[in-house]
């Protein structure tokens, strides 16, 4: 069965959890709005906050199928990322601990992923175990859930890897057992670091948004109710426009105007040309860093 | 400032690992079974990591001396090159690094004594051939100079006697040269600078030292008895190009003890055609990949032909009005010429 999907409007976060009690305390927070359960995924939506929250159910497998599933709503820009925020075992930080973690193992087959660091920050970092099932065992000076290796490797597909992180708050370890935890008092653990995840989260949408670059569509639907225009030529009017949209600033004469011209490789040409007249001035690079 | 320090087993113990962890003691360390791990993986932003690059200690197997590009020609038979470091500290926008690896991270081999005795084995190996081994091509060779000691461990090993036939050049932008003064200048060894206007400097080389400081450092090398080389290279073509490097060539050859320069040499901004494309992806707003780029000769992209040979001719003419020296010119079509 095949059905149309409209893709969420703006999504800068996409957020993953695998809980519904780890997703409770943000999506009260941040108004979040049901948009669509399916296959046992819930995927919401924040305007406001430009964020997609998905929770996925438990383990590598549903992790792995979620982020796919969810991906299909979500259309990716440069400032689109991931970030997995769960309630994590681990075998030496106290309970309620939020960890930034540095490195993701899997225990079933020994893949290894190294989450970069955008941007310093106050969290405790950690090296965390993905396992299969729940267990009482914590690796030395190690974390352990059940679906961060299957979200990295997932998302890692859809975004590069900087834009890929995980928050893990300490639910367990040798002195509180996994199992005395109930849905309680996993939205409590989760609320207490509400603070520090939102203060990461704008840490890496800043990274992110200093980076983005915008260019002046180019308006190929009109020029192409004008001229016959290639696969080749289209491209090359991609590039060449960028470069327009760069030189513009520096350059004495105005670009030429598309429309004076009567074919795709008359104006192409032309607009070659002129990006080769044009000399960049030092002072207004400046600018732009 | 390095947050975090990835770390090969194998190499924890080494004292170059020791000096680095030490350096930054609030620095997570984090274990890897290899440096391609970090290094490596495809799905990297170069540009995003340069925000805050890690160090990854490492050990280097396999082979440590490459024969260098043809295009690396200042002296001696042979020309080669070995790498300490990928990546550098500076940001300089029109640096080829950016196009050539995936990850930003600073990836430093710490088995310095294997690059060691390869390179006395190599350049015995070279026998009556005088080898001319280049350190800074995929790194600054000065710029982390504090954390890595690098020069502090190579230059005795060019000190030796049986490597006197031997050049190193360390190429660098970088005003560390502690490790050099405190030892006695060596007849073998060149520390060449590259140098650009302060304008251009400020424009597309961020993080570097001002012109000024170079120069000093320059200077107090010379003084020392250093062989020191220029590196007008690469020359930036901008609107002001003729004024800001007449007055460049004015500074340094005022500044500099004109009779006691190593060698010279010349070339505009030119890259292989494919680093372009990811450089120009991982900066689509930057002037600097648009402004008078043509396809060259091969697989290489540079400006214009005819706008390449009016800047060098421009920058020979200025630089034969102060030293009569030849000038080692390069061109993106991969001409190496004594003389334009």
């Amino acid at each position: 069965m095949s059905h149309s999907i409209t893709p969420l409007p703006k999504v800068d976060l996409v957020l993953v959890t695998a809980l519904v009690a780890e997703a409770r305390p943000l999506l009260d927070k941040w108004r979040f709005q049901h948009v669509i359960s399916e296959y046992g995924f819930r995927l919401y939506y924040s305007e406001h906050r430009c964020s997609a929250l998905l929770i996925t159910g438990i383990g590598r497998n549903s992790a792995a199928a979620g982020v796919m599933w969810a991906s299909s709503y979500i259309l990716h820009t440069v400032t689109s990322w991931y970030c997995n925020l769960g309630i994590a075992g681990h075998a030496v930080q106290e309970l309620g601990t939020l960890l930034w973690v540095n490195k993701v193992a899997e225990q079933h087959s020994e893949a290894v992923h190294y989450p970069p660091l955008l941007r310093k920050n106050d969290l405790p970092g950690t090296e965390l175990v993905t396992v299969d099932k729940p267990c009482d065992e914590y690796p030395e000076n190690c974390a352990v859930d059940m679906e961060a290796s299957a979200f990295v490797e997932t998302a890692r597909r859809l975004v590069s890897s900087e834009r890929v992180q995980l928050l893990k708050i300490v639910s367990d370890n040798p002195q509180s057992h996994y199992t005395e935890l109930n849905k309680d008092k996993v939205q409590e653990l989760i609320a207490q670091q509400l603070p520090a995840i939102e203060k990461f989260v704008s840490q890496i949408q800043n990274v992110l948004t200093t980076t983005q670059t915008s260019f002046a569509d180019l308006p190929i639907e009109k020029m192409r109710e004008r001229w016959h225009i290639t696969v080749s030529q289209s491209r090359q009017l991609e590039r060449l426009w960028e470069s327009r949209d760069v030189l513009q600033q520096y350059a004495a004469d105005e670009a030429p105007d598309w429309q004076q011209y009567s074919s795709v490789k008359e104006y192409l040409t032309a607009l070659e040309h002129w990006l080769m007249a044009v000399t960049p001035t030092l002072d207004k690079t400046r600018q732009n860093g | 400032m390095v947050d975090i320090i990835y770390l090969e087993e194998s190499i924890r113990n080494s004292v170059v690992s020791e000096r680095v962890i030490a350096r930054y003691p609030d620095a997570q360390l984090v274990n890897i079974g290899h440096y391609g791990e970090v290094f490596n993986p495809r799905t990297q932003n170069f540009r995003l990591q340069k925000n805050n690059p890690a160090i990854i200690l490492a050990g280097k197997d396999g082979r440590r001396i490459m024969d260098a590009p043809d295009e690396y020609t200042t002296g001696g038979d042979g020309h080669f090159y070995f790498s300490h470091m990928l990546n550098c500290i500076y940001d300089c926008r029109y640096c080829f690094l950016q196009g050539m690896y995936r990850s930003a991270n600073y990836l430093l081999f710490v088995n310095y004594d294997d690059f060691a005795s390869d390179l006395r084995q190599h350049a015995a190996d070279c026998g009556a051939k005088k080898p001319w081994y280049f350190s800074g091509y995929d790194c600054d060779s000065l710029a982390l100079e504090p954390v890595t000691g690098f020069a502090d461990a190579f230059l005795p090993v060019f000190a030796e006697q049986h490597m006197q036939h031997a050049t190193l050049e360390l190429r660098t932008k970088s005003t560390q040269i502690r490790s050099l003064l405190k030892r006695d200048a060596m007849d073998n060894v060149v520390v060449a600078f590259s140098l650009n206007p302060q304008s251009v400097i400020e424009s597309v080389e961020q993080g570097t030292p001002a012109l000024d400081k170079r120069l000093q450092a320059m200077r107090r090398l010379q003084d020392a008895g250093w062989r020191v080389g220029l590196r007008f290279d690469p020359v930036v073509w901008h609107a002001d190009f003729e004024n800001s490097y007449q007055t460049l060539f004015q500074q340094v050859f005022t500044e500099l003890d004109v009779g006691n320069i190593d060698s010279i040499t010349l070339g505009a901004v030119r890259l292989p055609k494919n680093f372009h494309k990811t450089m120009a992806r991982l900066f689509p707003e930057h002037w600097l990949f648009k402004a008078g780029m043509a396809q060259r000769e091969g697989a290489m992209i540079g400006y214009k032909k005819s706008l390449e040979e009016q800047l060098l001719l421009f920058c020979q003419q200025q630089i034969d009005r102060y030293v009569d020296l030849p000038v080692f010119v390069y061109s993106a079509d991969n001409v190496t010429s004594e003389q334009l």
